[in-house]
């Protein structure tokens, strides 16, 4: 997909573009390979594992091949998935699939993606079975979700905004589905509506605030700064794309017309802006370029290493003694780094264990991965260093148990399970309780 | 001492060749037992030792030195562990660690010329290979994927002024790292002088590969590529180990154990606390370097029915040029070394004195210009000037001659004991006449750079240079009775004993001998891997 053009400018229909070329570019505003493709070389014959708080799914085939994929459905089936969450036997579709987004796609833009799906070769690959926590198999509590946490309905525009806006909104609410990470969640893990885009997470990563808030989101970042991240994955100076988000810039956001990401970033500017207690700063503002290593010079103990002698043996190669990294922003600087400088350190540590890759335009980046050189004590001391020199210290002390957690993948348990099983743990008490008075008294009559 | 075997294959040393075989047999499924002399030390220690060595200069004063897997020390002191019995010194350096001498190698990923095969049939002179270049070819290109090598696929490295020499089948897996300035500014100068430059191909990342991040040019290459952009073996020994190989750190192999009907039973090692284990296996491989290989067959007294083992030894050992230039160049951006002189490589002037190619090296050299500038007694503004000044307009060129295969240069046990209890080693080295002849035909081409560029020539010649290209003393041949190894780098008198190592090359040609040596182990284990 990465070498084929994109035709369209804008989220309007262009008239002289096929609806498969539509279907296309859609379907890559969307990213549907973000889940759906597992192996390159079986594009959207799903197979990637997503691993929730409440079990893990394995996303399905959607290829149009008849016998694995989704080859019988009908275009209704398909607008229906997408538009209300219902699967083609009527049931309810678990809200991984961001159709709380896809609600609001246009019924002929759902169909230009069918129509995509459909040009492309099918791919024989059946689905595998996901693995639920019990009771979350049942998807009659998907019902309950959407009761609290989903309302169907197709994008309105608003007329008295922009023509810029309405596409801009349309790709960043609906195709982009960006509040599926961007967007803190509530107890049932339905999206914090009245806290859009102000930052959540996904797979242990941190998707930050990006409302236009000067503390909290973005809102110090130039216009050309923002578009320039979602077209290449790096803003000097800034922030530079990892983790999952690599993979969005990669597949999606750096395929889309430039015109796409000037609107994205119209949109961006006007939702509210918000900010939590904690932020102190924006997160690309912290830290000063100070090179140490003169100091370290023959005080260093090099059985028990500490976080600065760590820094010099690890990562000052790339990122400089000072931190200041390349002038031309390839190998990124610490001073002045988004995932150095936020609340939390878990991209940070995430970042060193499995360390980044990206490849935009024919141009990789990698930064190693440390998981296998570095224990959770280093890990944990050379973090600390780092957020100590460059970053905010709100996210400071990093300790082993936490490098351990995100080493191992560890997803934190949900309020809404402790929730759930305290709820049927009472109501199994009660029982208990009502059944042990009801059986003394029958004991007692006779 | 059971007969019970603890592996298919037990690998000796975990350096380069030896962690390729390792990785290709464990992952064709062979139970793979790997035995490293001394200890596992990652990057980032590797990294802090360097910054914190007095000697920067001194490429082995970040490796670890162990009492019980020595390895030769020149600096500060040295300590004689090879024994140098003339008449000129063979002070190779290597290391003795997971990992091995890759560790700062530079990484130049040569591939020798299909005449380099043949000296013998063509000039009348040294020895030829028991295979042609066809037969190694493919095996040169496996050895450039598993190394991630980048070069220029358009170069004629014969420097012959010919199309893309020596032929490939494929092109390199990575594209050619771009030129700096400096080497920019060199190679246009000395080729309008007719001087036939070209690229040296290095294992080393020009793009992302394979987990290691691109070079982002430290110039740091020696003696540690701080980023791990430069190949190294730790990293196929990680792959054998995540293959299956099991890998035992600071085990010093001592002997290797005969049983009846030719065959090796075991290798015996011991650890640093004097505990000795013995390991019986299908098959054994020795790849513990050059001179280390054969120090263990002539311990064991095994494979040496030729009387061979030790002898032949050999290296690039060479002269340099060092020179002011007038205008300045600016070397030391970019990897230490990039291209190379390659006119002499080849031709039948073979038959009268030694190839050879002169690599140019791109090291910061403020170092060396400062010492000088303060052994002529500047200080302040004049010293920093002068730094500023010479820093800019420094050249070296390192001269690899091509040495022939001597019987008569050899290594053999010391009779000195280390406090492990095993011997030292000496050797006996000499340059011979057909080096001279070379060095000497180098020498007018030393005169036309100098011209060329309108510099000041800083070193004179006569000072020989040890490469650290250890070829030789297990050398591979066709016939049994002057040679230690076969094509297949099997020994000659046990049929489950193979050496993979540099020794085994018998004939020098010009280049550095390392992705040779990765090519045959990857040729060999494919080999051992059907018949295990």
């Amino acid at each position: 997909m990465g070498a084929v053009a994109i035709m369209s400018a804008g989220a309007g229909c262009a008239a002289a573009e096929s609806i498969v070329e539509r279907g296309h570019y859609l379907a890559t505003a969307a990213d549907c390979a973000g889940c759906h493709t597992a192996n390159p070389d079986q594009p959207l014959a799903g197979g990637v594992v997503i691993a929730t708080p409440l079990g893990t799914i394995v996303t399905p085939n959607i290829t149009r091949d008849a016998a694995t994929g989704i080859g019988g459905w009908s275009d209704e089936d398909f607008y229906r998935a997408l538009h209300e969450g219902v699967g083609r036997s009527g049931e309810n579709l678990y809200p991984a699939m961001p159709y709380a987004a896809f609600t609001r796609l246009r019924r002929d833009d759902v169909l230009a993606i069918k129509a995509y799906l459909w040009s492309l070769p099918p791919i024989r690959r059946p689905n595998a079975p996901d693995h639920w926590q019990f009771p979350f198999k049942d998807r009659r509590l998907v019902s309950l979700w959407k009761l609290l946490n989903f309302r169907a309905g197709e994008f309105r525009r608003d007329d008295a905004r922009t023509d810029s806006w309405n596409r801009g909104a349309y790709l960043v609410e609906a195709l982009g589905a960006c509040g599926e990470c961007h967007t803190p969640r509530n107890l049932t893990l339905g999206l914090k509506s009245h806290e859009d885009l102000a930052g959540g997470e996904l797979d242990g990563w941190q998707a930050y605030n990006i409302t236009p808030d000067p503390v909290g989101g973005i809102g110090d970042w130039s216009d050309a700064e923002i578009a320039a991240y979602l077209a290449s994955g790096v803003t000097p100076r800034k922030a530079a794309a990892a983790g999952p988000m690599a993979g969005v810039v990669e597949r999606s956001t750096s395929l889309l017309p430039a015109q796409d990401l000037a609107d994205m970033v119209t949109y961006l500017r006007t939702i509210p802006a918000l900010r939590s207690r904690t932020d102190a700063k924006s997160r690309f503002s912290w830290g000063v370029r100070k090179d140490e290593v003169i100091d370290l010079r023959g005080v260093e103990n090099l059985d028990h290493p500490t976080g600065r002698t760590l820094y010099f043996g690890n990562c000052a190669g790339c990122h400089g003694a000072d931190g200041g990294g390349t002038r031309d922003g390839a190998y990124p600087a610490l001073v002045g780094n988004t995932i150095v400088g936020a609340t939390r350190a878990d991209n940070l540590i995430l970042c060193v264990l499995g360390g980044v890759r990206r490849t935009v335009a024919g141009e990789h980046v990698e930064m190693p991965a440390f998981a296998a050189e570095l224990n959770d004590v280093e890990i944990a001391a050379l973090t600390n260093y780092v957020l100590l020199k460059y970053g905010d210290t709100i996210a400071f002390p990093v300790t082993p148990e936490r490098v351990g957690a995100l080493r191992a993948g560890a997803i934190p348990m949900l309020p809404i399970v402790w929730l759930l099983w305290g709820t049927v743990g009472g109501a199994m008490l009660i029982l208990v309780g009502v059944l042990a008075v009801w059986l003394r008294r029958i004991a007692l009559r006779t | 001492m059971s007969d019970q075997l603890s592996a298919d294959i037990v690998v000796i040393g975990s350096g380069i060749v030896g962690s390729l075989a390792a990785h290709r047999l464990a992952a064709q499924g062979a139970s793979v037992l790997i035995l490293e002399a001394g200890p596992r030390v990652d990057r980032g220690r590797i990294v802090s030792n360097f910054r914190n060595s007095p000697r920067k200069s001194d490429f082995m004063s970040p490796y670890p030195f162990s009492s019980w897997a020595p390895h030769p020390v020149y600096q500060p002191v040295e300590n004689n562990y090879l024994v140098q019995a003339g008449p000129y010194p063979y002070k190779a350096e290597y290391i003795r660690m997971v990992g091995g001498t890759t560790w700062h190698w530079a990484a130049q990923a040569w591939r020798v010329l299909p005449n380099d095969l043949r000296l013998k049939t063509l000039y009348g002179v040294g020895r030829d290979w028991p295979i042609d270049y066809e037969t190694l070819e493919p095996w040169y290109a496996r050895a450039e994927q598993a190394l991630g090598v980048c070069g220029n696929a358009e170069d004629d490295q014969s420097g012959r002024g010919g199309g893309p020499f020596p032929p490939r089948s494929q092109g390199f897996p990575l594209p050619m790292l771009p030129w700096s300035p400096y080497t920019h500014a060199f190679a246009a100068k000395a080729a309008a002088a007719g001087f036939r430059f070209c690229d040296e191909p290095s294992a080393r990342a020009s793009q992302p590969y394979e987990g290691r991040p691109a070079c982002c040019g430290m110039n740091n290459c020696t003696p540690i590529c701080p980023i791990g952009a430069q190949y190294s073996g730790d990293a196929h020994a990680t792959l054998a180990e995540r293959a299956g190989a099991r890998l035992i750190e600071n085990a010093v192999a001592f002997q290797l154990e005969r049983a009846g009907g030719g065959k090796i039973a075991a290798v015996h090692y011991q650890a640093p606390d004097g505990s000795k284990s013995r390991l019986a296996a299908r098959s054994f491989i020795v790849a513990a370097n050059g001179l280390e290989t054969a120090k263990l067959l002539l311990l064991s007294e095994v494979a040496n029915a030729s009387d061979q083992v030790g002898r032949n030894l050999m290296d690039h050992t060479g002269t340099d040029l060092v020179m002011l230039t007038k205008d300045a160049l600016w070397p030391g951006r970019g990897p230490v070394t990039q291209g190379s002189i390659c006119s002499w490589r080849d031709g039948e002037f073979r038959r009268h004195h030694a190839a050879f190619r002169h690599s140019l090296k791109n090291a910061v050299p403020n170092a060396a210009v400062t010492a000088r500038a303060l052994r002529e007694g500047l200080i302040g503004p004049d010293l920093d000037a002068r730094i500023r000044h010479d820093a800019a307009r420094y050249v070296r060129l390192a001269t690899l001659l091509e040495t022939l295969p001597l019987p008569t240069n050899r290594v053999t046990l010391g009779e000195r004991k280390g406090p492990s209890g095993l011997p030292t080693l000496r050797i006996h080295y000499d340059v011979g006449d057909y080096v001279r002849a070379g060095a000497a035909v180098a020498e007018q081409d030393y005169d036309r750079l100098v011209t060329t560029f309108a510099a000041e020539r800083l070193s004179e010649a006569g000072g020989w240079q040890n490469r650290h290209d250890i070829m030789g003393a297990t050398i591979m041949g066709s016939d049994p009775a002057n040679s230690v190894v076969d094509a297949d780098c099997r020994t000659h008198d046990h049929e489950n004993l193979f050496l993979a190592t540099t020794g085994v090359i018998p004939a020098a040609g010009v280049v550095e001998p390392t992705l040779t040596a990765a090519a045959l182990v990857l040729r060999m284990a494919e080999l051992i891997g059907r018949t295990v």
